[in-house]
């Protein structure tokens, strides 16, 4: 039975811009998970909204084309009846939370459904178990991690039982162990209770095992579907270390009364790589952030280049030090691509033709030179993310640090990424990958750590996988 | 696990009176206790207090404390007599300092006080308040409740963005400081614009509207949380006392009225008492 059909969907968000949208056909049947694959900025976010019942209700734009979901018009019914049958869970999770703590958001559109008070109590349970989040009880949403928000915000779709899911870059912030875990939850629900599934992904790898169907989206069009990811080339890995760039000595740091990591040494030097993973919430966007001044150490000290981070402001740890935190995409400066690449050197007082020339290359190293004179605000995710990490390299910094920069990019975005960090590093930049892509980490990284239970465990021998 | 905020209604009927007693004297002594009351409860706030607010009431209040006396022609004892720049008026009378000062210290009063009661309020409690009886007000109540917060971690973040990349924001006079932050206005101003839209959608795209909702049973107030409706009702009477009897009048021109006065004095104490309460049941 088919529970999701889409016949010849066109969609502009205005007219100056292209189609995000160009004649796409797609029907999912009860019991099938389909993966849509395709490049950053290609239409999988806009073709989910679609079929969610939010475009064009919320964006404005041009539509064209019918869509029915679980036996709703989705042109003529209302976008909030549409998305209690088939939620939309949104690739920005901070997006998604509605409310203050996480059994509240959790039983928000449960509420909305009118299902009864009490067994709103037992959905909850039930879906905060099932994505095993059941110890995030009782915890404002705020505190959470970027993966733990994600796990809520799957408990909050799956408690409202719908009849389709559409699952936005679902597991993006999830360690392996916690994505290999909810999507194996999502193909036992879809065979299980018959639900139509689809899920936008750039983590081929990790979801198509679970896949009835690949379908590749690229510029508003559906394509072929293919077989495998190709997944990303391995690098020469030879590389001559320089002096040091960072040291951490007995370093303890805590997230309010919780302590993130205790006693911790680490030593980087130029021109290496170090790839951190740990679970969800185990602290490493707090340790980032502490190496690079921005939260307090508890004990100890970090030196970069042999001086005391917090001893300068942070306007004066440029170029020594670069970071792109969380969510980068969120906070870009200016108006244009270009002129968010262009600050960096521009803050550093570079002259004009060398700061021309700093962009042309950034740019170029991430693939985004077409998106230069776009607004960032015009673009996906992704293609956000890039122009953040392009902005961050443009300023050269000589130890960078990066918190889940993969989010949002596409295959092609993160063989870049990882290539990059390489030709970085082997120009003897430093850096620190905190990354739950074990791919981006085996191709760009030559040491691997492991931050869990308080502790940072070195991982020795190379190209190994941090998850 | 952090503390609970606190339920809506006693925290509304507190800042409904405090407001009304805010707007409804002159006299310095209920206003000064006010903003005393104000900072006491933005201070015992469940989350780490805004200092937005209290700079933003402090830049509002100090704004206003230096224009009235260029923008009022009033009072006897005067302390300086500048040159004619029209419309200004550079005759500066004490009575005009007193007058401005009452008034700024009001701006800084009712902007933490506001504030306050956003930083202690459970604003889901709030929310599911406003859609009982006004379901299409409830998402602008929730909206207003998140946005607020929200706009104030991304001005934190842009600015520390901005830093990261070598914007000195933190260095140098203040001038040359506000320079360089201006231009981060707009790039705020369109995370907000992007944050109100994700939040009306976010709603949406969870089955807000559909049709007549469910409320799932919320644990009952703790004695605590219960006894904020005395502070509450305190501030109530206060502010109908106020009204009705006129005990915080004071005129400032020509002359200043003598600052000893009963009425205005037991308002004062009893605003401070309200506040105060409801700080150290609070914290």
């Amino acid at each position: 039975m088919t529970v999701i059909s889409a016949r010849g969907i066109r969609f502009s968000y205005d007219e100056s811009r292209p189609p995000a949208l160009r004649g796409v056909d797609l029907d999912v049947a009860a019991g099938e998970v389909v993966l849509l694959r395709g490049p950053s900025g290609g239409g999988k976010t806009t073709l989910l909204r679609a079929l969610g019942g939010l475009l064009p209700h919320f964006h404005g734009g041009a539509f064209g084309g019918e869509i029915t979901v679980a036996g709703l018009d989705g042109r003529r019914s209302r976008p909030a009846e549409v998305s209690l049958r088939a939620p939309l869970l949104f690739q920005d999770v901070e997006a998604h939370a509605v409310m203050s703590d996480v059994e509240r958001d959790v039983a928000f559109g449960a509420e909305n459904a009118g299902v009864a008070p009490g067994e709103i109590r037992e959905r909850v349970g039930g879906a905060l178990a099932a994505v095993d989040a059941k110890h995030l009880a009782g915890r404002r949403i705020d505190e959470l991690s970027g993966g733990e928000r994600q796990r809520v915000a799957l408990a909050g779709v799956l408690a409202l039982e719908p009849q389709a899911l559409l699952l936005d870059e679902p597991t993006s912030q999830l360690d392996d162990r916690s994505a290999a875990r909810n999507l194996e939850l999502v193909r036992r629900l879809a065979g299980e209770r018959g639900l139509a599934v689809v899920i936008s992904a750039h983590r081929v790898d990790r979801v198509e095992a679970i896949a009835s169907r690949v379908v590749e989206i690229r510029d508003g069009r559906i394509g072929r579907g293919l077989d495998r990811d190709q997944g990303l080339p391995e690098l020469a890995r030879a590389r001559r270390l320089g002096p040091e760039a960072l040291r951490l000595s007995t370093v303890t740091i805590a997230h309010g009364e919780r302590v993130v990591a205790e006693r911790v040494h680490l030593a980087l030097h130029a021109g290496s790589v170090l790839a951190l993973s740990g679970p969800n919430g185990a602290g490493k966007s707090t340790l980032l952030r502490a190496i690079a001044g921005l939260h307090p150490v508890r004990a100890g000290s970090v030196r970069i280049e042999g001086r005391e981070v917090a001893a300068a402001p942070p306007e004066d740890r440029v170029p020594a030090l670069g970071y792109v935190g969380q969510d980068p995409g969120r906070h870009l400066l200016t108006e244009s691509v270009r002129a968010e690449v262009e600050l960096a050197p521009r803050y550093q007082s570079l002259p004009r033709r060398t700061r021309q020339d700093r962009v042309a290359w950034a740019l170029s190293a991430l693939g985004i030179d077409e998106l230069a004179d776009h607004h960032p605000l015009d673009l996906s995710t992704g293609q956000r993310q890039r122009v953040a990490i392009a902005a961050a390299i443009s300023g050269r910094p000589r130890l960078l640090l990066l918190d889940e920069p993969t989010r949002g990019l596409d295959s092609d975005g993160r063989r870049r990424l990882g290539a990059l960090l390489r030709a970085l590093a082997a120009d003897g930049m430093a850096a620190i990958v905190a990354t739950h892509d074990s791919g981006v980490a085996g191709l760009a990284a030559d040491r691997w750590a492991r931050l869990g239970g308080g502790r940072l465990t070195e991982q020795r021998g190379a190209n190994r996988s941090p998850a | 696990m952090t503390r609970r905020a606190g339920a809506p209604g006693p925290l509304v009927l507190l800042g409904l009176g405090a407001l009304v007693l805010a707007f409804s004297v002159e006299h310095p002594a209920p206003i000064v206790a006010l903003a005393i009351g104000a900072v006491a409860l933005l201070l015992t706030a469940p989350r780490a207090p805004s200092r937005l607010y209290l700079i933003g009431g402090a830049i509002s209040g100090i704004g206003l404390i230096a224009l009235n006396p260029f923008v009022t022609g009033e009072g006897e004892h005067i302390l300086f007599r500048g040159p004619r720049l029209t419309p200004f008026d550079t005759e500066i009378t004490v009575e005009e300092l007193a007058a401005g000062a009452v008034g700024g210290v009001r701006v800084f009063a009712v902007a933490v006080l506001v504030g306050a009661l956003l930083s202690h309020v459970d604003a889901d409690r709030l929310q599911a308040r406003v859609a009982r009886v006004a379901p299409r007000s409830a998402l602008m109540a929730a909206m207003s409740a998140r946005l607020l917060p929200a706009l104030e971690r991304d001005s934190r973040a842009i600015v520390e963005v901005a830093r990261m990349r070598g914007a000195r924001l933190g260095v140098g006079s203040w001038h040359r400081r506000a320079r360089a932050a201006a231009p981060l206005a707009l790039p705020l101003l369109g995370s907000g614009m992007e944050r109100g839209l994700d939040i009306a959608e976010a709603m949406t795209a969870r089955g807000y509207g559909a049709g007549p909702r469910t409320r799932t049973p919320e644990p009952p107030l703790d004695r605590r949380q219960r006894m904020l409706w005395i502070p509450g009702v305190l501030a109530v009477v206060v502010a109908a006392a106020a009204l009705i009897t006129g005990s915080g009048a004071y005129t400032f021109y020509p002359l200043l009225d003598p600052l000893l006065q009963g009425g205005a004095a037991l308002l004062a104490l009893l605003a401070a008492l309200a506040l105060g309460a409801a700080a150290w049941l609070s914290r």
